[in-house]
């Protein structure tokens, strides 16, 4: 289905869908809204949104032949403000009340009056003038599963827990880790000592700044163009199959949004995924109706992981995400949030 | 040049005068007589000098030692890294727990759309979601829920 078809079938179906909310009964007092963030969604950032692409100079190449360009994000839509507004909604949804994205611009609310009105005076705050800047300081590294078992996973278990919270027995390793660490010196000496341990590869640490409610992306991705499909054409007495070119990605991304809080408090919605492809690409080799002659087409098949998170945290509080491990390795984030002092364009 | 039958008498400590053979080619060839002369009074000191210390020999138990020492210690290093804790980082300081919500997923996409038909692959997801309660206090997780679910066939 091409892009307009769904526009036009959005446009359709839209108002449908806000008559049938505005008119949803209240089950249980809650009450389904549409609330209109374009504003806040096509506002792009004051600082970059960064997004490399690389393209391998050689089939089956290492990562070392990459060519790496900086192209366009991929366009906004509402996941940061609906992440957000699920996490810090005050009274806290409960599970028959539930916060979407509706298409590019809206989000539909179906809570109660007081988490309405909670929402109402978030989002009107959120769009004044006086509001800051806000800088996310982005390093990711990786390093082998047995090196973060063995040097890694035990600093980022504060004593008496597990690093997530999780309600696990202590032999359990964690799966994941989503740790808030405060500024001072062991902090300084955790960060200092990560990147000099002789398996640690470090990415290419990323500045963003964001207004609030706004997105921040950070993508490095591969892209490796496979052999999907052949598009079969028969004329007269020929048999032609021409080869369906397409692109797969693998890499990193990482998605932030922040909004500030009660108490000089942050609220900040971070989305950290890494995708692998496995290569080489696993070929398949049919053959075409109409024809004996033997194709061959590739199957690639990419893992991913990714892990969201929200906290509430004080400024230059430093994020450590660690999605689980991936392809025998482990990707580990730093995000370091700071209030700057940026005004919102009128 | 001395003949072998004479040097061999020599190696053997014996005095090639006492030799009735030496002593004829010695007779038949009188230039040799000035380097048979100095041969037979060199190795003749020799003889007379008191038995002497051979430091290589006396070396050999020492080299032995060490060498045996030098083994042992990288033998108990080799042991001793193997066995070695773990070396952890420092530990940095921890804020208090401020983790509102958090999802994780793992996904695997193989195969593709519809169009690839004639392929086996498919989509599979299986995803973790770990909600705490949101506050900024929440120390653990309240809900767990493990979910597995094929998207497409």
């Amino acid at each position: 289905m091409t892009k307009h078809a769904l526009h036009l079938l959005f446009a359709v179906s839209l108002p449908c869908t806000v008559a049938l909310a505005q008119a949803a009964p209240a089950t249980g007092g809650r009450v389904a809204k549409i609330y209109e963030v374009g504003d806040l969604v096509d506002k792009s950032p004051p600082g970059p949104d960064l997004h490399f692409t690389g393209t391998e100079l050689k089939q089956a190449g290492d990562r070392d032949t990459m060519q790496w360009t900086e192209t366009e994000g991929p366009a906004p839509r509402p996941g940061a403000i609906v992440r957000l507004l699920q996490a810090f909604v005050k009274p806290p949804l409960a599970a028959n009340e539930e916060i979407r994205a509706l298409g590019e611009r809206w989000i539909v609310v179906l809570a109660r009056p007081e988490q309405h009105a909670w929402i109402e005076r978030f989002l009107q705050a959120t769009r004044g003038s006086d509001a800051q800047t806000f800088q996310l300081e982005c390093s990711y590294y990786s390093a082998p599963e047995l090196v973060f078992l063995r040097d890694i996973r035990d600093a980022l278990v504060p004593k008496g827990g597990t690093g997530n919270g999780a309600d696990e027995p202590e032999a359990a390793p964690p799966k994941f880790v989503s740790q808030v660490l405060a500024p001072g010196p062991n902090t300084d000496a955790f960060l200092k000592a990560l990147p000099a341990l002789k398996e640690v590869t470090t990415g290419q640490g990323q500045g963003l700044v964001v207004w609030p409610l706004t997105t921040g992306h950070v993508a490095v991705v591969n892209q490796t163009a496979y052999v999907r499909d052949f598009d079969v054409e028969v004329a007269q007495a020929a048999f032609i199959a021409n080869p369906i070119i397409d692109v797969v990605q693998d890499g990193i991304t990482i998605e932030a949004s922040v909004a500030p809080l009660a108490d000089s408090k942050l609220g900040l919605s971070i989305e950290v995924r890494v995708a692998d492809l496995i290569k080489p690409i696993p070929t398949f080799t049919t053959s075409l109706g109409g024809s004996t002659v033997p194709v061959t087409i590739q199957l690639p098949n990419v893992q991913s992981t990714q892990l969201e998170a929200a906290f509430e945290l004080q400024p230059g509080s430093i994020v450590v995400l660690a999605p689980p491990p991936l392809a025998g390795k482990r990707h580990l984030f730093v995000v370091k949030l700071e209030a700057g002092a940026g005004k919102r364009p009128k | 040049m001395l003949p072998p039958f004479v040097q061999d008498l020599l190696d053997r400590g014996h005095d090639p005068l006492a030799d009735e053979r030496s002593q004829q080619w010695l007779l038949a060839h009188p230039e040799a007589l000035e380097a048979f002369a100095a041969t037979r009074r060199v190795l003749g000191d020799l003889r007379t000098l008191p038995p002497i210390a051979r430091p290589w020999r006396r070396a050999v138990p020492w080299v032995g030692v060490i060498a045996a020492a030098a083994i042992a210690a990288a033998v108990l290093r080799g042991r001793s890294d193997a066995n070695a804790a773990p070396r952890p980082l420092p530990r940095p300081d921890f804020a208090a727990m401020t983790l509102v919500s958090c999802r994780v997923s793992t996904s695997e996409i193989g195969g593709g759309s519809a169009r690839e038909r004639v392929l086996t692959g498919n989509v599979l997801q299986t995803a973790e979601h770990y909600v705490s309660a949101p506050t900024a206090t929440a120390r653990h997780i309240a809900a767990r829920v493990v979910e597995q679910r094929v998207l497409e066939p």
